[in-house]
């Protein structure tokens, strides 16, 4: 594992040099000191606590080729000097973009610049430290006292918040002796943590505040001696490793968070597999870290700004609270691409073979996805309008095996899933006391080529199709990718329930939308096959 | 009146000429008119036939094949009857005309001739077996609306079932709709006012149709609410002025109300005009014959030579309970100020349009600038939008869950840091456009964001940029005027502002952007005060 830190910590290097190139340096500006972003137009107050951060963490850091380069410590002392010229009277910071004086801004920002002030002081101890070194540590301890005062009794807006600012507020307690602090970091410790017993948390967000919660932890977990809180985080990375698609992104429509639904890679777990690799001497949270961090080295998939660059521009933080960077710990292969995972807390069940996976999801349109290597089929059931199944329960006596309930004004619909070594079979019973037009809807979010009998089109985004008969395949235009998906289904002669689509026009733009509609009430069965 | 009546029997027979050839038979799918139920669309044609049939202006007047043909297309919509509960609305509407067709088939056969006249009473046995059939559906829909109340008086009457009426009188009372200022629904009214004689439903009636009036655009679309406030994010099909004819006769020779009289000179004037109407996507047009045959008097509304502005000025001031505030009807620049929803400031210069929001970014959605009421002022109309928020506190009962469901439990939690933001705008009204003053206060440095949609392909043009506007485009202008043009329609507006160079179209927790529109937009950071100019015009 020391290899991958060290090539890491050289990839953030590549990075660090555009902040120290992007940072406004006119004394005149409002944002001296801090970087302004092009898409905002402007810099959040916290901006220069975190530049700072970056900069002393480069400066401490013996693996990093800035290692004791003082240009860092003067970088890092002007982006101090500009947010501490941006924090409000109450001392907080406003989270320009969203949350006026917002404590949670503060308490970020002392997660990043914490651990940096650590660093140096311990680099600082190694020799007798420089002007500017006892500058730079000077201005972090100004900023952390007047932080306490921000963070405490300001409260919060979200589940993970509550976190954050304990963590935070129990850096600040250690770093500047403040045990007074304790009695606002148990306010919200007695709320108790969200995390049930599958690892899920409350925000279910798999690529944004599970990860905040679990860096959280692992603060909480150290500062405050409570090696407690890291069951929470052991779980929660198990549970991630069952969100994996075989096209090597996470599935994020069970979030509740920004990052529901958007096309997200791993790479941001990547910190939490590692530092926990780590604490626990875990050989399978290693393998876990080192399977990211392959991803993101030779991966072959378009995965635009989530790339190499904003990949190795973090830093592996929270390594103070490891064997450093001297540590060493074992790998070991670890099976995350079999599994039949079911949360009922969190309504979903994951399951998957290999290539191929199949999720089923309650309380969300989007009931059902299935994958078979890139190729990908979304399905919804519209009846008045898209339903929301109501809960998700195990078939019994059938292996991956699941069945969902759901209903509106006008029908009920029993919809039950099973995924097969060859796909996947949907069934589908609706019952109505008046007839009514419903469709199940399946949505393909690559363009390709839907065959059917007698007709084939290209599957273009927006576009929408209804199959009158009972099978059509469909691929995708990758070249030397030779997989396809067939779908079979007896949807077929009734003349009038197309009418049903009428309803949802236009579709979805980011996707192929094929309609197969019956009148309720009716049982028919949808089989997708990998080709 | 008869003139126009003649003109509308013209455009009648023009729609029915394919049918004669066609064979009867539809699938019903993918459509391009919405989503209604299947039988609607044979009712629809025997509906419009049968009026030609019995309508001495039409060329098919007394025409035994199109007789025929209507009592083809009665049987193809029973057939299909019990699909009634796809669509209600729609399918109380077929029952509706088919109880017409049956009343003027009753009334009218006797004008045909002795060997005819068995088409016609064979004809209203079809009408009788469709309302028979539906009987049952209808009364089982789920939703209590005014047209299910409609159909079931209809089917009750026709079918004489004192059961069905009564069962009628038991909803009349449950109906709870939102203002509904559709053709449709003000025909509804306008046919439970014939059936029962109940004002209430004729005032309800003549309160829709000024409150439509109000919303006519220079180009005689109708400004359509319910698209507005749900931030365009579905957009029916235009509705015109046209659209409404047939409710705006009866309603006028009920009434007798000068105000609709001239502006029902002015729609048939323009229908005139119109060259080329859109007659099969027109049902209130195409229903018109029936309705003269059903009701007398129709024809003997007088009707003005009056220029549109003369037609339309009465029209103007407030809507729906306060909410909209109408300027300009009747002339070539109209605006609208409006009320709780994103949009609040619109004007259209022809068929050019031009929509205002204003985004600041407190607390994610709740920086949308959403007034709730429209205040009248010497400087001129005011809007105001005040909020507050903070953040949430530890819960100090453990027995209170913290979490519900994915989220804080905010409902038993005090708040603190309690942040204030006011947000106003002074809208002064003038005739070819207006001046409106933003104003953002109590809070500092936050983004904020004034959004200038246009919905029409055009020139955008400024002196610093020129843009060919193809839609899904925006620009951030940050000083001077811009011009936006479509045709000879003009809207020009600034002085821009620019606080904060925002170059991102959307702020945070801000209203997407809306589609096929081209978007201009002029940012700051708070506290902000700004007025900017808006004039239209014709080059």
């Amino acid at each position: 594992m020391i290899e991958l830190i060290k090539e890491r910590t050289k990839r953030s290097d590549d990075v660090i040099v555009n902040l120290l190139e992007g940072q406004c340096m006119d004394p005149d500006s409002v944002y001296y000191g801090s970087i302004v972003d092009p898409e905002t137009g402007y810099s959040e107050p916290s901006r220069g606590v975190s530049i700072a951060g970056y900069f002393i963490l480069r400066y401490c850091n013996p693996f990093s080729r800035f290692y004791g380069n003082e240009l860092f410590l003067e970088r890092a002392f002007i982006a101090m000097k500009y947010s501490l010229s941006r924090m409000h009277s109450d001392n907080t910071f406003d989270l320009t973009c969203t949350n006026p004086h917002d404590p949670t801004s503060i308490a970020f920002s002392v997660r990043i610049v914490a651990p940096a002030l650590r660093l140096l002081k311990n680099h600082m101890q190694k020799k007798s430290p420089s002007e500017l070194e006892v500058k730079v540590y000077n201005i972090i301890i100004d900023f952390l006292t007047k932080s306490a005062d921000g963070m405490v009794g300001n409260g919060f807006h979200t589940p993970n918040h509550r976190w954050v600012l304990a963590s935070a507020l129990a850096l600040v307690m250690n770093i500047l002796d403040m045990p007074e602090l304790m009695d606002e970091i148990n306010s919200y410790l007695v709320e108790g943590i969200d995390c049930d017993e599958y690892g899920e948390y409350a925000e279910r967000s798999i690529s944004i505040y599970n990860l905040t919660n679990n860096e959280s932890l692992i603060i909480l977990a150290h500062e405050l001696n409570r090696p407690d809180f890291l069951e929470h985080v052991r779980r929660n990375l198990y549970m991630s490793t069952k969100y994996f698609e075989p096209d090597g992104t996470l599935y994020t429509l069970n979030s509740t968070r920004q990052d529901f639904g958007t096309k997200t890679y791993p790479f941001a777990l990547f910190e939490s597999y590692m530092v926990m690799a780590h604490i626990d001497k875990n050989p399978q949270f290693a393998y876990m870290a080192k399977v990211i961090y392959d991803m993101s080295s030779s991966n072959p998939y378009d995965i635009n700004d989530q790339g190499y660059y904003s990949f190795a521009g973090r830093h592996v933080q929270h390594m103070e609270y490891t064997s450093l960077y001297s540590g060493d710990v074992a790998i070991e292969p670890f099976d995350y691409t079999h599994y039949d995972a079911f949360f009922p807390n969190s309504d979903i069940a994951r399951m998957r073979d290999g290539e191929n996976s199949m999720t089923v999801l309650a309380k969300n349109v989007m009931a059902i996805k299935y994958m078979h290597k890139f190729l990908s089929i979304h399905m919804m059931f519209l009846s008045e309008g898209f339903i929301e199944f109501d809960s998700i329960e195990k078939i019994p006596g059938i292996p991956f095996g699941y069945r969902m309930h759901g209903k509106d004004t006008k029908t009920e619909v029993i919809l039950e899933c099973i995924f097969q070594p060859d796909g996947a079979r949907i069934s589908l019973e609706t019952k109505a006391d008046q007839l009514y037009p419903c469709a199940a809807v399946l949505m393909f979010d690559k363009e390709g080529i839907l065959q059917g009998n007698g007709y084939s089109l290209k599957t273009k985004k927006g576009k929408n199709l209804r199959v009158k008969n009972s099978k059509f395949s469909y691929s995708h235009f990758v070249k030397f990718h030779p997989y396809f998906l067939n779908i079979e289904h007896d949807f077929v002669d009734d003349s009038f329930s197309g009418i049903c689509v009428n309803k949802v026009m236009p579709t979805d733009k980011n996707a192929f939308t094929v309609f197969l509609t019956a009148e309720a009430p009716f049982k028919k069965t949808i089989f997708i096959k990998k080709g | 009146m008869k003139k126009y009546f003649s003109l509308i029997s013209d455009l009648a027979d023009k729609y029915i000429h394919p049918s004669i050839t066609i064979p009867s038979t539809k699938k019903t799918g993918f459509s391009d008119r919405g989503f209604s139920c299947p039988s609607l669309y044979y009712v629809k044609k025997a509906f419009i036939m049968i009026s030609a049939c019995f309508n001495s202006f039409s060329t098919y007047y007394k025409s035994p094949v199109l007789l025929n043909k209507v009592q083809q297309y009665l049987n193809e919509a029973t057939k299909l009857a019990d699909k009634g509960s796809y669509e209600p609305e729609s399918f109380c509407l077929s029952i509706m005309n088919v109880s017409y067709i049956y009343r003027m088939a009753k009334i009218y056969t006797k004008i045909l001739s002795s060997c005819d006249r068995y088409i016609g009473n064979e004809i209203q046995k079809a009408a009788l077996n469709y309302l028979e059939i539906s009987r049952n559906v209808v009364a089982n829909l789920k939703e209590n609306t005014a047209y299910k109340y409609s159909a079931m008086l209809h089917c009750a009457k026709d079918l004489k079932d004192d059961q069905l009426k009564q069962h009628a009188e038991e909803i009349k009372d449950k109906i709870q709709e939102p203002v509904l200022l559709t053709n449709l629904h003000i025909h509804t009214l306008s046919d439970i006012y014939r059936e029962t004689k109940d004002k209430k439903y004729l005032k309800a009636a003549q309160n829709d149709m000024v409150s439509v009036l109000k919303l006519i655009e220079p180009d005689d679309t109708i400004v359509n609410l319910a698209n507005e406030k749900e931030n365009l994010k579905t957009r029916s099909n235009p509705i015109y002025l046209q659209d409404y004819l047939g409710s705006l006769i009866y309603l006028t020779s009920v009434l007798k109300n000068e105000d609709f009289e001239k502006a029902l000179s002015y729609a048939m004037k323009a229908l005139v005009i119109d060259e080329n109407p859109d007659t099969d996507d027109n049902d209130s047009l195409l229903a018109i014959p029936s309705l003269v045959l059903l009701n007398r008097g129709l024809l003997d509304i007088e009707l003005f030579e009056l220029d549109r502005k003369e037609a339309l000025s009465a029209f103007n001031g407030f809507i729906d309970e306060n909410d909209i505030y109408r300027h300009g009807t009747g002339s070539h620049v109209s605006q609208t100020i409006f009320t709780k929803q994103d949009t609040f400031y619109s004007i259209q210069c022809g068929t050019l349009k031009m929509r205002l929001r204003f985004n600041a970014t407190f607390f994610g959605p709740k920086g949308r600038f959403k007034s709730e009421y429209i205040e009248k002022t010497e400087k001129g109309f005011r809007l105001y939008y005040t909020r507050q928020w903070g953040y949430f506190l530890p819960l100090e009962d453990r027995s209170i869950p913290p979490i519900i469901g994915s989220d804080v439990n905010k409902d038993d939690r005090k708040m603190t840091q309690l942040q204030y933001i006011d947000i106003e705008a002074v809208i002064n009204l003038l005739d070819n456009g207006a001046d409106i003053t933003l104003t953002v206060s109590r809070i500092d440095d936050l983004a904020c964001k004034l959004d200038l949609i246009f919905d029409k392909h055009g020139l955008f043009d400024s002196e610093f940029a020129s843009i060919q506007a193809v839609g899904n485009d925006f620009i951030q202008l940050q000083e001077g005027y811009f011009t936006y043009s479509v045709g000879s329609d003009y809207i020009i507006a600034g002085p821009a502002f620019n606080g904060s160079s925002i170059s991102s179209e959307t702020l945070r927790g801000s209203n997407l952007p809306i589609e096929d529109t081209f978007t201009v937009y002029f940012t700051d950071m708070t506290p902000v005060s700004h007025t900017i100019q808006i004039r239209g015009g014709r080059a």
